[in-house]
């Protein structure tokens, strides 16, 4: 019998990775919208819907004179006076670094939702890196080795549970990784670390060129303070705590306090022109995905209706879930 | 011993705990109930927040308050508080005196007076002032001693109430002369609320003796309390009447309980008391027989002497004497004038007959009896001396009762109840035109009034009353022309009464009727003279005949007395006897306490209530004497109350503190809402349940009067309802053949579930077998197993002969034998054998070889019969020799089967109408022989039979 840890840990994580892969299946692969044009990226599978590098057939254009002769095919120029050049469709793969804050915060789960929030972030990341695989884009644990292919999710899943199994490796803030320029950086985390700390954390990132993308997930019972009466509250982590006489006295004033600390950390975003999504666990995982998804595909410039400019970084459909 | 208003404290220093509570107060103030412990990841913001509600939070101000009554509950619960108190102080500062009504008005609620004098007694105690305890009943001759408490509670246990009414009068002179010279006494009367004639000097003899110092009060039961009476009587139409009487109260009912000498309960009657009515009714409806067992009467749950009233034979019994002039009763006792006159009385009174033929000494001897009634039959004139006694006796109160006959039709003397016409009337005879003449409805005013009337009594000869005359005499029964039959008229105190025709059947068949015993029984119910009180009114008006002074003057040694509670004691030496003559006038006293007097078996009843006993309120009590209750005294003990509201208390602040701690909200208290809810609806499921046990034990009534009202056939259900449509259109279609052909006329066919419906009602059973059919519960095949036991007949049709393997014979070829096997496989089935030749199946109705159905060819299985002789008649004896068990393969039901225009449903294979016809023909034997059994079987021995008839 191995590590009873395993036990514990891995086959509920096994778990998780079946449900991300049911949830993944309900949505398109994702084709990371290529914005940034770079040679450096690593060649991928998938085409850019551009003429460059790639193996595929693009389209036939007439020789120009900065052409090299060797480009010219000349089964097409013979069928006709002119001469052409076949063009392949520019193939590339971009990376996505994934990060799940698996500390003891995100162990929380209110009697509200039926998941923590731990568990969904997992969810949701095996999903966004299944999504992300099938695009033909490499994915990769934020620090780790970035992959392609079916067993890169399968690779991601296993270093996700070798970090559980760490204990010491279970910080709240992403880690200040060195990452390739213009690769995707999607963090699943509740960000309620202090703002300074974590926008300090952020900017080491983001200044290495890397698009980021910020999955808040709240537990319902945080946003709400559903609690009432002389309460005792205690950290998950670093120890704190206090006690409420009357718990329902600071319902108003936490949810100022909360949505004053999003507000901060939107601020820091805005700057570092990342984006961030707010996903509450008692609501489905698809929500945060979908939007998630359209966000990374660059589907958001579409006919929806989106949130006004003064809340940066909010999805619709994360905008519901804040009530 | 702290006293605080009504409520005193035994531990009063305990209360002072009660300066603790402040301190409680505010202990209890600043520590609050512990919080929920929640894990919170935002507690950092939380945190920031925390400002103004820096200091731990008070316990909410009710649960303080909780806790305060909690405790102040304990210390007062500790402080042993008593609640009224006997805290009243006695007047005066000389000794007390207790003076009790020990009458038997007393004798119910005796111990509310034991515990007050108690009480008194210890109240006195307290004071260190001596007492006097006095009883107003009995003996007065004791000189009176003030006493200390110890002795005082001696004397009052030694004081029990006495059967008889208390004589006040003496006992105040008995007080006021022992007790002048005594100054400052308390007096305490605890009368029994009857004033008995002398209460109001009574009571001013008491304020005298008490003097200005002292002080009079007057203790008397609450309304609810108030002695009962009762008096028994015989009221009209000789109902026995209870009457219960008292002195003042308020609404009340109860009931008269009426017992046999052994004390074995014969009856109940109810009465109610309206709100201040002093008397109520109650009748006892017992058939006279049972009613003269009666020996006393008393009111349920009043356990004093005069809530009861014992009887004695003089309420019980009428004596008739009668005479005839014929004396042929002894040649031919069925002829007899008296042989009706007599079995018509016997039930409810004494006969008693006179051995002298000779009616001038018979009469006396009679009358010396102490008769009630006097029956003579057919006596025309009698003789100047008896004339007179009779009239005389008559007068007092006697009932004559006088049968017609051919002397008196010839000639009648005056103590009729009309003159009479010389000669009779005959009607129906065969030279007259009338014919013989039934009986009018009776009038009103009659006393048979309400009697049914047996259309055949028929009068054919009777005498008639003088028409001049008539108007003197009420007449109680006419024939239907109007001519009297019976009249009665009052003489004195009594009355006569004349029956128009002969008290046997000679000129009538009406003492042959049962209106005749009804006739009598009224007439007896109504005679006013009862043998007592023929003697106490003989003894009133002084004209004593010899037999009257007799009882009169015989004296009568106490038998049995009743104590103050009603119980039947053995007489105590001090009791006197009575004489005869003044029984009616004695009241019950010392010397003579109620009971019974006399010899055993005849003894005369003494009772304190009598017909005019008034109970009167006590009333006019001079102003000094304060009055009341007998309900003091009584300290409630507060701790065990206390006690339970500070466990309460307690339970409710743990469901408090549980409910702050846990944070039960609104949803988990919704959640248990649910619950209840679900448990309610369990519960109305449950009852749904029994509701429809009930239904289904009323469609068993349903099912079981439907079955046994007709002989019908019957099937099981199987649950196919192809099958099942074809086993009904089946049996229904042979019930058809049957209707038309034999005997049998079967009502619509049944099909039964063979899990639950009764089976004994059907002598045949079709048992269609499913292929799939499963193996059947223990409980049906025990059920089976009893039906087939006790005479039923199951056909079990496999109807597979067609799938069935030519395999020559075999039960378990088909797969229909195979599900059988399945069904019956656990049953105790009897070997089995193909119906033999010259078995009964082969005749029962139609000579039969072979038995085909809807298929030709199956075999027809029956019980075999046993090898020795010795089983065979085990089996006849069990089953009359028929087969309980039937087993076919040939699919009956389908060949029977037809539908609305009786044609058949199904081919027969291999067809035919003739394999049709053999099929309803196999049917036709298979009810026959189910129902007559082997009754064919015994025709062959018929020639037999009749050749051994014919030698």
């Amino acid at each position: 019998m191995a590590d009873p840890r395993d036990r514990d840990t891995v086959s509920p994580l096994q778990d998780l990775e079946t449900r991300a892969h049911l949830l993944a299946a309900r949505v398109p692969a994702l084709l990371v919208e290529a914005q940034r044009v770079s040679h450096t990226v690593t060649h991928g599978i998938h085409g850019r819907r551009r003429a460059g590098p790639g193996e595929t057939f693009w389209q036939f254009r007439h020789f120009e004179n900065s052409d090299s002769a060797s480009s010219i095919d000349w089964r097409r120029s013979a069928s006709s006076d002119h001469l052409y050049v076949r063009e392949r469709e520019w193939e590339a793969a971009h990376t996505a670094w994934l990060w799940v804050d698996i500390s003891a915060s995100m162990q929380f789960q209110s009697h509200l939702s039926s998941t923590s929030k731990a568990e969904r972030a997992i969810v949701l990341a095996l999903a966004m890196g299944e999504l992300l695989v099938r695009g033909g884009e490499r994915i990769g644990l934020l620090g780790g080795r970035p992959r392609t292919g079916r067993a890169a999710v399968r690779k991601l899943a296993e270093s996700i549970s070798r970090r559980i199994g760490e204990d010491n490796d279970t910080e709240s803030l992403p880690p200040a990784a060195a990452l390739g320029r213009f690769s995707e950086c999607i963090l699943f985390s509740d960000f309620l670390e202090p703002l300074d700390a974590l926008a300090a954390r952020l900017e080491r990132l983001a200044v290495q060129g890397v698009r980021g993308y910020l999955v808040q997930i709240l537990d319902p019972a945080e946003e709400t303070l559903p609690y009432s009466g002389r309460t005792q509250f205690m950290a998950s982590e670093g120890g704190d705590q206090m006690i409420a006489g009357r718990a329902e006295t600071l319902r108003e004033r936490y949810h100022e306090r909360l949505t004053a600390h999003r507000q901060g950390l939107a601020e820091e975003l805005k700057r570092l022109e990342w984006s961030m999504l707010l996903h509450h666990t008692d609501r489905p995982a698809e929500e945060v995905l979908l939007a998630l998804h359209a966000r990374l595909a660059g589907l958001e410039h579409d006919y929806r209706y989106r949130p006004s400019a003064d809340k940066p970084g909010f999805a619709a459909a994360a905008e519901e879930t804040t009530a | 011993m702290m006293t605080l208003g009504a409520i005193g404290f035994l531990d009063p220093w305990l209360l002072t705990g009660l300066l603790a509570l402040p301190v409680i107060w505010w202990l209890l103030r600043f520590t609050p109930p512990s919080p929920k412990r929640i894990v919170f990841p935002p507690t950092r913001l939380l945190k920031e927040l925390e400002d103004s509600e820096q200091t731990a939070e008070h316990s909410p101000w009710w649960l303080t308050l909780l806790r305060m009554i909690l405790a102040a509950l304990i210390i007062l619960a500790m402080a042993r508080p008593l609640i009224h108190p006997d805290r009243e102080t006695l007047a005066g500062d000389g000794p007390l005196l207790i003076v009790v009504d020990n009458g038997w008005a007393s004798a119910s609620h005796w111990t509310a007076r034991a515990d007050m004098i108690d009480s008194l007694v210890g109240r006195a105690e307290r004071d260190s002032r001596p007492v006097l305890v006095v009883g107003t009943a009995g003996a007065q001759t004791e000189t009176l001693k003030a006493m200390g408490p110890d002795k005082a509670r001696e004397a009052s246990a030694g004081l029990t109430p006495l059967p008889f009414a208390p004589q006040r009068d003496m006992a105040a002179a008995r007080l006021t002369r022992d007790l002048k010279t005594l100054r400052g006494l308390s007096v305490v009367w605890l009368s029994d609320g009857v004033d008995y004639g002398h209460a109001a000097q009574f009571a001013d003899a008491l304020v005298d003796l008490a003097g200005p110092d002292g002080e009079v009060s007057v203790a008397r039961a609450d309304a609810s309390q108030a002695p009962l009476g009762l008096y028994a009587g015989i009221g009209e139409g000789g109902a026995l009447k209870a009457l219960v009487i008292r002195p003042h109260g308020g609404a009340r009912a109860g009931t008269v309980g009426a017992l046999s000498s052994k004390g074995e309960p014969l009856g109940k009657a109810a009465f109610t008391l309206a709100p201040g009515a002093t008397r109520a009714q109650a009748s006892f409806d017992l058939p006279l027989e049972i009613r003269n067992q009666v020996a006393r009467l008393e009111i349920a749950d009043e356990r004093s002497a005069g809530a009861i009233q014992l009887l004695d034979r003089r309420s019980q019994w009428h004596r008739v004497g009668v005479i005839t002039g014929e004396s042929r009763e002894f040649a031919q006792p069925l002829l007899s004038p008296l042989y009706y006159v007599e079995r018509a009385l016997a039930p409810y009174a004494e006969i008693a007959a006179s051995q002298d033929a000779n009616v001038g000494s018979a009469v006396p001897e009679l009358l010396d009896r102490n008769l009630s009634i006097l029956v003579l039959a057919d006596i025309g004139k009698l003789i100047p001396g008896t004339l007179e006694q009779i009239e005389d006796w008559v007068a007092r109160g006697g009932t004559l009762i006088r049968f017609a006959g051919p002397r008196l039709e010839k000639s009648a003397d005056d103590l009729l109840p009309v003159p009479l016409r010389k000669g009779g009337r005959t009607l129906g005879g065969s030279l007259s035109w009338s014919e013989a003449q039934p009986l009018a409805e009776f009038d009103e005013e009659s006393p048979f009034h309400g009697l049914v009337i047996p259309d055949d009594v028929r009068v054919h000869r009777q005498v008639l009353a003088d028409p001049a005359a008539q108007l003197r005499a009420d007449v109680w029964a006419r024939l239907k022309d109007g001519t009297p039959l019976i009249s009665a008229a009052e003489r004195g105190n009594g009355r006569l009464v004349l029956f128009h025709v002969t008290a046997n059947s000679d000129w009538s068949n009406l003492p042959l009727s049962g209106l005749f015993v009804e006739m009598l029984r009224r007439i007896a119910e109504r005679s006013v003279m009862t043998p007592g009180r023929a003697t106490a009114a003989a003894s009133q008006r002084g004209a004593e005949t010899e037999s009257e002074s007799d009882d009169a003057n015989s004296v009568f040694a106490p038998l049995q007395v009743l104590d103050a509670f009603g119980r039947l004691v053995a007489p105590a030496a001090t009791v006197q006897p009575l004489k005869g003559s003044e029984m009616e006038k004695t009241e019950p006293g010392p010397a003579n306490p109620p009971g019974y007097y006399g010899p055993a078996g005849s003894a005369r009843a003494l009772n304190l209530i009598r017909a005019d006993t008034v109970l009167k309120p006590l009333t006019g009590l001079p102003q000094q004497a304060s009055q009341t209750s007998y309900r003091i005294g009584q300290a409630i003990q507060l701790k065990p109350w206390l006690l339970a509201a500070a466990l309460g208390t307690f339970l409710a602040d743990m469901i408090a503190v549980l409910l702050l701690a846990s944070g039960v909200g609104a949803l988990t208290l919704a959640r248990r809402g649910t619950a209840v809810l679900l448990a309610a609806g369990i519960m109305l499921i449950a009852a749904a349940g029994s509701i429809q046990a009930q239904e289904t034990s009323a469609a068993a009534d349903k099912l079981a009067l439907e079955a046994s009202l007709q002989t019908r056939l019957a099937y099981v259900v199987t649950g196919d309802p192809e099958i099942d449509a074809t086993s009904l259109a089946g049996l229904s279609g042979l019930g058809k053949v049957l209707q038309a052909r034999t005997a049998i006329e079967p009502g619509a066919p049944i099909g039964l579930n063979i899990d639950s419906a009764e089976l004994s009602f059907f002598p045949l059973l079709y048992w269609p077998v499913r292929e799939n059919a499963q193996k059947l519960p223990d409980a049906t095949l025990a059920r089976i197993d009893a039906y087939m036991k006790q005479g039923g007949m199951i056909l079990f049709d496999t109807r597979d002969y067609q799938m069935s393997l030519p395999s020559g014979g075999g039960l378990t070829q088909g797969p229909g034998a195979a599900a059988l096997q399945r069904l019956l496989g656990k049953l105790d089935i009897p070997p089995l054998e193909p119906v033999p030749e010259k078995h009964v199946l082969t005749k029962s109705f139609y000579l039969l070889g072979n038995f085909p159905g809807r298929w030709d060819g199956g075999t027809l299985w029956v019980e075999a019969r046993p090898e020795t002789d010795d089983a065979r008649e085990r089996q006849a004896r069990r089953a009359d020799g028929v087969s309980s068990l039937l087993i076919t393969s040939n699919d009956f039901a389908a060949a029977w089967a037809l539908d609305d225009d009786n044609r058949p449903l199904y081919p027969v294979v291999p067809g035919g109408d003739v394999q049709r016809e053999m099929a309803f023909r196999v049917g036709i034997n298979i009810v026959m022989y189910a129902l007559t059994g082997n009754y064919k079987a015994d025709q062959v021995h018929l020639p037999a039979l009749l050749e051994r008839l014919g030698q």
